[in-house]
C-alpha cells in the first residue's frame, strides 16, 4: 500500500513538473570546456552521450567556452572536430563562470527548473588527478544528479572538486 | 667545485630579488623554453603550445598546478639519489617563480629581457635515416574508452646483420600515440598474431621478443648510443612496436613510421641487458590478493665480471607503486641505480646515467617493486579490487626493472651472457618445485620426444600430460598461443643444463 502511494506520488510530481515548466526545459546543464584541454576533450563523447539521452527528458545544455580570445569560428571549428553535438557560446566576460562558480575545464553545473543551481563539478570519477585516468568512471555523478532530479525528488545543492585545466581570469 | 660557484652566481643574477616583479620574458621564458617547448610546440604532441607570453599566459593557471603537482614536465624517477641525462625536474625555486608569476597578474615584462628560443631541426631529428619503414596499415583509434595496447609488425627483411645506433619515431597521430616500445621477433610468432581479430596488429603487452631496440616517450628526443655501441639487429628479424594509446575525445588513425641509423660496423663491446627480476618478473608467483595495499616482490643477481651500466628501465603495469634498484659493490658500498617513488604506467622511460656507471665483479644489483591492490589506489583497474596474478594483459602485473650496461673487457660478454641466461632460469625454479621428482627432470628431453605424437617439433595442448599441463603453459608459454614451440622448449632444454651443470638457478 505505501509502494502504492509512492509510486503515485512519483507519476503526479514527474507530470506536474513536465507540463508546469514554460520553456519545455526541465532543468539546464553548462558544460565548461576548452578548444585545447585534453582532459576536456576527452569528454566530448560521453557529452554526447548525456546530450542525446538527456535532453529527450526535457533538459537543456550548452557548451561554455570561458575564453574571451575565442571567437565563434574557433568553436564551430572545434566542435566539428570532436563531433560535439550540443551548441556552443563563448563567455567573453566570464558572466556563466560566475553564476556558475566553476574554476576549471571540464567543470559541469546544473540549474533546476526555478534556476538555482543543483550540482557543480564533475562529469564523472574518471579523472581522479592530473594524469590518472580510471579505466571506466565508477560514479558518473551529472547523471545521478539529472535521474535523482528528473524522478521528481528533491535535490540538494552537491558539488565535487573537478579535475582538468584551470579557467583564467579575465583581466 | 668551479662548476657549482658558477651555477650559484647564475641563480644569483636569474632570479628576480624579493619583492622585485617577475616577468615573462626575464624569468618565466627560460623556464618554458628549457622544461616545455620540446613538446609543447607546434606538430609535437603535447596538447597545447607554450612557444610565446600569450600562449603561456592562456594557460598560466594550469602550468602553475600541474608544475606544483609534478605532474610536468613528467619525470619520475628521483634524480637526486641518481644522476640522469636529460632530467626533466624542475627545481623548486622554479616552481615557486612560476606560482609567483600567476599570483602577481603574469606580467609581460620586456622582450628584449627575453632569450632567444630554442631552435628545432624540422623532420628526421638525426637526419636522413639509413632506413625508412611504416606500418603496412592504418589502426583506428576510438574517439573514447580505456587505454590501447597494440603491437605492430613491421618486417624489415634484412638479408645480412645490422648494428643499431638509433631508431626516430613518427607517429602520423601524435595526440594520441602515448608511447611506444620497439622489439624484435625472430621467430614469426608476431607476425601470425597479427590481424587476428580483424584489425591491424595485435593486443597484449607481450609476446616473445628476441630483442629490443630501445623506445619513444614523448619529450626525449632520439640519440644516438655513446661511442661505438650499438644494438643487434640480426637479420630476419620483424621490427614490432609495442604502442600505448590514449583515445583523446575524437577518432583517430595512427600509422607510424620508423626511421633507423646504422652502425657502420660491428661495436668493440656489446650490450648486456641485465632484467631483475627476469622475465618481467614471470617465475616470482606474482599472486596479489584484492584489498592488499603492500605487496612486495624482491630479486637480485650478481654481476660476475666488471660492468659499465648505461641506462635502467622498469617496466609494470597499473597497480605498481614503487620501483628502487640497488647495487652492492663488493666493498660493502651501496648505490640507487632506480629509484621511482610513484610508479606511473604512462611514463616507462629509459633512464640513462649521466656518465656510465661502474659496477665492479661481484655486485649485487637488486630489485624491490611494491604493488598497491585496495580501493584507495586510484590506478586499480579493478571496482571493487580484484586478485591480480602475472599475466599480459594490462590488468594482470609484470615488474622488473633492467639495466643496460657493456663489460669493460670485451672479452667478458660471454661470461656475462651465460649468468643472465641462468638467472632466466629461475622463471622455472617453481616449475621443478611442482615436478619434485628430479629423476624426472634429467628424462625431461626424453618425455618431449615421446609426448611429441605428430612429430611436429612443437607440443600442442592435447599433447601435454593434463596434470602438468597448467604449469608448463603458465611457464613455458611466452606468446600466449596454447603451445610450447621449439623456442619455448628450448628454453626449458637450457635450465635443464643449468641444473645439470650445478648452477644455482
Amino acid at each position: 500500500m505505501k509502494q502504492l502511494f509512492i509510486i503515485a506520488a512519483l507519476f503526479v510530481t514527474t507530470s506536474f513538473t513536465l507540463v508546469d515548466a514554460e520553456d519545455n526545459s526541465v532543468a539546464e546543464v553548462w558544460f565548461f570546456v576548452a578548444t585545447d584541454c585534453p582532459i576536456a576533450n576527452h569528454y566530448a563523447p560521453e557529452i554526447n552521450r548525456i546530450f542525446t539521452e538527456y535532453s529527450e527528458r526535457g533538459v537543456s545544455f550548452s557548451l561554455i567556452y570561458p575564453d574571451a580570445a575565442l571567437t565563434g569560428e574557433e568553436i564551430a571549428e572545434h566542435r566539428r572536430e570532436y563531433a560535439l553535438k550540443v551548441e556552443g557560446r563563448v563567455d567573453h566576460d566570464h558572466a556563466f563562470v560566475e553564476k556558475a562558480g566553476v574554476t576549471t575545464t571540464p567543470e559541469v553545473a546544473v540549474f533546476d527548473r526555478e534556476g538555482s543551481l543543483i550540482y557543480r563539478g564533475m562529469i564523472d570519477d574518471l579523472y581522479s588527478e592530473f594524469g590518472d585516468r580510471r579505466r571506466v568512471a565508477s560514479k558518473r555523478y551529472l547523471r545521478e544528479v539529472l535521474d535523482q532530479y528528473l524522478s521528481g525528488k528533491s535535490v540538494q545543492f552537491t558539488e565535487t572538486d573537478p579535475v582538468g585545466c584551470l579557467i583564467e581570469s579575465i583581466k | 667545485m668551479k662548476t657549482v660557484t658558477f651555477s650559484l652566481l647564475l641563480c644569483l643574477f636569474s632570479f628576480p630579488v624579493y619583492g622585485e616583479e617577475v616577468t615573462y620574458h626575464r624569468d618565466i621564458a627560460p623556464i618554458i623554453h628549457a622544461n616545455c617547448m620540446s613538446c609543447h610546440r607546434p606538430g609535437e604532441s603535447a596538447p597545447f603550445p607554450l612557444t610565446n607570453y600569450d600562449e603561456v599566459s592562456r594557460k598560466a593557471k594550469t602550468i602553475a598546478r600541474v608544475v606544483d603537482d609534478r605532474y610536468m614536465p613528467p619525470w619520475h624517477a628521483n634524480h637526486e639519489v641518481t644522476a640522469f641525462q636529460d632530467v626533466r625536474r624542475l627545481s623548486d625555486d622554479e616552481v615557486a617563480l612560476i606560482s609567483r608569476w600567476v599570483d602577481e597578474g603574469k606580467a609581460e615584462g620586456d622582450p628584449a629581457d627575453s632569450p632567444e628560443p630554442p631552435i628545432y631541426t624540422e623532420g628526421w631529428q638525426l637526419g636522413q635515416p639509413d632506413m625508412i619503414v611504416k606500418m603496412a596499415l592504418p589502426y583506428e583509434v576510438p574517439a573514447d574508452g580505456p587505454d590501447i595496447y597494440r603491437n605492430f609488425v613491421i618486417p624489415l627483411d634484412l638479408d645480412e646483420d645490422k648494428w643499431v645506433k638509433a631508431i626516430e619515431l613518427r607517429p602520423s597521430a601524435r595526440s594520441v600515440v602515448h608511447h611506444s616500445l620497439y622489439f624484435l621477433d625472430d621467430s614469426g610468432t608476431a607476425r601470425k598474431l597479427d590481424g587476428q581479430d580483424g584489425k591491424p596488429g595485435f593486443r597484449g603487452m607481450s609476446f616473445r621478443k628476441s630483442g629490443s631496440l630501445g623506445g619513444y616517450v614523448p619529450g626525449v628526443s632520439a640519440k644516438k648510443l655513446p661511442g661505438d655501441l650499438a644494438r643487434p639487429l640480426p637479420k630476419g628479424s620483424d621490427l614490432v612496436l609495442s604502442t600505448h594509446f590514449h583515445p583523446s575525445g575524437k577518432a583517430e588513425v595512427e600509422q607510424t613510421t620508423v626511421g633507423i641509423y646504422f652502425a657502420d660496423k660491428a661495436p668493440s663491446r656489446q650490450l648486456q641487458e641485465v632484467q631483475v627480476p627476469p622475465g618481467f618478473g614471470r617465475g616470482m608467483g606474482i599472486d596479489i590478493p584484492a584489498g592488499e595495499s603492500n605487496y612486495v616482490v624482491e630479486d637480485s643477481f650478481k654481476i660476475p665480471v666488471d660492468v659499465e651500466a648505461i641506462s635502467v628501465s622498469g617496466h609494470a603495469h597499473y597497480i605498481c607503486e614503487t620501483m628502487r634498484m640497488t647495487a652492492k659493490l663488493p666493498d660493502g658500498t651501496e648505490k640507487i641505480l632506480l629509484d621511482i617513488p610513484d610508479w606511473d604506467l604512462d611514463w616507462q622511460d629509459t633512464y640513462y646515467f649521466a656518465t656510465p656507471t661502474f659496477l665492479p665483479a661481484g655486485t649485487v644489483v637488486t630489485s624491490v617493486i611494491t604493488y598497491d591492490n585496495s580501493s584507495a589506489n586510484p590506478d586499480n583497474p579493478h571496482t571493487p579490487p580484484q586478485r591480480i596474478k602475472w599475466g599480459r594483459e594490462s590488468t594482470d602485473e609484470m615488474g622488473s626493472i633492467t639495466l643496460i650496461g657493456v663489460p669493460v673487457e670485451a672479452d667478458d660478454y660471454t661470461s656475462l651472457n651465460r649468468s643472465t641466461k641462468v638467472q632466466k632460469a629461475k622463471i622455472f625454479a617453481q616449475l621443478g618445485k611442482e615436478l619434485k621428482d628430479t629423476r624426472v627432470l634429467d628424462r625431461l628431453p626424453v618425455i618431449i620426444r615421446a609426448l611429441d605424437k605428430n612429430q611436429d617439433g612443437s607440443l600442442q595442448e592435447q599433447e601435454l600430460p593434463a596434470r602438468l599441463r597448467g604449469a608448463l603453459l603458465l611457464r613455458l608459454d611466452e606468446d600466449g598461443n596454447k603451445m610450447l614451440d621449439p623456442s619455448e622448449i628450448q628454453t626449458l632444454k637450457d635450465w635443464l643444463e643449468s641444473m645439470k651443470s650445478g648452477s644455482n638457478a
